[in-house]
């Protein structure tokens, strides 16, 4: 059989998953940190100062990579949801459960940043751009799957519901970023854009690329943290937790 | 037509119980005026101030309407073991969600959209406007009906919880309001409403093909038992 | 509160979003943390302690 089928078939495993993901925390977390790090401060210090906005556009080194991950986890956490679905692998469950926190986090860091560049930008802290009411009707979508999940008392049935919820929304979801940028189109007039007029030069894109690479590390790590926890409370009466903690190797 | 018999009979059953009691068909419309009451009454009653926002007012009022009949969809049936049955049984529950779903329309959604001309009377929605608003309408609550009926299947079994519903199902609702509030846009602009009215079937009909085998499947997950 | 952000200038704006960013991060990070380390714990003692019953 094929190594990298056999791999992940093995991961259906728990005590296999769990092994792996305590094995390969700290090299997600800690070329998370790293990368970060110097994302920020080639960004927040190094990168010029724009001729038109100031220094405020800096926001977008954190704004923007946090949109594209609120975005990016919601269709891995429906393809969760689907594989959860047909298949029901309890670690995809496991899995899909623990992408939404961590979506609405990034989608709540995006709505956030993005309303502290529009202040200086803008003038205001809210405006109905087709960008922001979309990430705010996300933030809500991720809710839903959250809050779905946890009003089941059966576990397993919660997170395939909440998949079910899950692929819903990952359909609507187009079609929303669509209306949405349709009626502001219709109401603001210009579409207002977050990016200003400001072509994007070489060096202010190097840290954004790297900030969004970090933030893909830190997903992968906060995933595996939360599925590793979520694992070992399913699984806490069965043998293989108790050897394992026994023989201190957890 | 004999295979068409259970779907048929599950349609008749469910107007037949809501006409039964006259007074659950009002609930609606009831509530619909009593929010356009407040509406008026916070605006301060003139037509200068209600005119501009009649038809976002009634747009939201049916859509809330509609959400309020939601929970009663399902729970019924889950109480008494109908549902159960159908799940045990050999009809098609697609086809059964078809039924449910038309059942819920006629009452709610072509039943609002029938009251809208008394709701544009209280809040002066210009009368120029009166006919899109109603053909928006009718489309937007077929669709509105599809999005319901997802969320009333995924929340049958649970406790009764309003907010949970309102989660689920207020992000979906938002493209039919931008499309049927923005066909009623465009007409009180002089433009055409096509575009909009386009979209917003084009909106529906995806809901009709997809929402119908979702809450199927949504019903099913109850009714397993974790292996 | 707001008014003494916005006389900060461009740099209250970026610092703020930097750390209403980390803190959003932390508590999305910690509580999980916090809870299965917890857990690890319990279950480990309790494992020891089924253990030495066993043998003595």
């Amino acid at each position: 059989m094929n190594p990298v089928f056999r791999w992940f078939h093995q991961l259906g495993s728990p005590p296999y998953f769990y092994r792996f993901a305590t094995r390969a925390l700290p090299w997600f977390g800690i070329p998370a940190l790293l990368l970060a790090a110097v994302g920020l401060y080639l960004g927040l210090l190094k990168v010029p100062a724009d001729y038109l906005q100031g220094d405020s556009f800096r926001i977008m080194y954190i704004h923007v990579p946090s949109a594209w991950m609120s975005m990016f986890i919601y269709v891995l956490m429906a393809v969760y949801g689907a594989i959860a679905l047909i298949w029901r692998i309890k670690i995809t469950e496991i899995l899909f459960l623990a992408c939404a926190p961590i979506g609405a986090m990034f989608t709540a860091i995006t709505l956030i940043t993005g309303m502290l560049w529009g202040k200086p930008t803008w003038g205001a802290y809210w405006v109905w751009d087709a960008r922001l009411t979309s990430e705010l009707v996300l933030l809500f979508l991720y809710f839903g799957v959250m809050a779905l999940a946890s009003a089941y008392d059966d576990l397993r049935q919660g997170a395939r519901a909440a998949a079910v919820l899950a692929l819903v929304g990952v359909v609507n979801i187009p079609i929303i970023h669509f209306s949405v940028q349709w009626w502001n189109t219709l109401h603001q007039g210009e579409t207002v854009r977050i990016f200003g007029k400001s072509s994007i030069d070489g060096s202010m894109l190097w840290p954004l690329l790297i900030m969004a690479l970090a933030t893909k590390l830190y997903f992968i790590f906060a995933l595996l943290l939360r599925a590793r926890g979520s694992l070992l409370e399913q699984e806490r009466g069965k043998q293989w937790v108790r050897d394992m903690l026994v023989r201190g190797r957890a | 037509m004999n295979h068409l018999r259970p779907y048929t009979a599950l349609l008749e059953r469910d107007l037949r119980l809501a006409f039964r009691r006259r007074a659950d068909l009002l609930m609606p419309l009831g509530f619909a005026v009593l929010v356009v009451l407040l509406f008026g009454i916070a605006l301060g009653g003139t037509p200068e101030r209600l005119a501009p926002v009649a038809a976002p007012v009634i747009w939201v009022t049916v859509l809330l309407a509609g959400f309020l009949s939601l929970d009663g969809l399902f729970r019924p049936d889950v109480e008494d073991g109908t549902l159960d049955q159908w799940l045990a049984g050999s009809s098609s529950i697609v086809g059964l969600m078809y039924g449910k779903a038309l059942a819920h329309w006629f009452l709610y959604g072509v039943g609002m959209t029938l009251s809208t001309p008394l709701l544009a009377m209280l809040l002066n929605l210009p009368v120029d406007l009166l006919p899109v608003m109603l053909i928006a309408l009718g489309i937007g609550t077929l669709g509105a009906t599809q999005i319901g009926l997802i969320a009333a299947a995924l929340t049958a079994r649970l406790r009764r919880s309003g907010i949970l519903l309102a989660l689920i199902v207020m992000p979906l609702y938002l493209p039919l309001l931008i499309f049927g509030s923005g066909a009623v846009d465009a007409v009180r602009l002089g433009e055409s409403p096509r575009a909009a009215l386009l979209l917003l079937a084009a909106q529906t009909v995806l809901l009709l093909t997809l929402a119908p085998p979702a809450a199927a499947a949504a019903l099913r997950i109850g009714s397993e038992n974790p292996p | 509160m707001l008014a003494w952000l916005e006389s900060q200038g461009h740099w209250g704006f970026i610092y703020s979003s930097f750390a209403i960013s980390a803190a959003l991060l932390l508590a999305d990070l910690l509580p999980p943390w916090l809870r299965q380390r917890k857990l690890r714990q319990e279950l480990r003692a309790r494992a020891r302690r089924e253990q030495q019953r066993g043998e003595s």
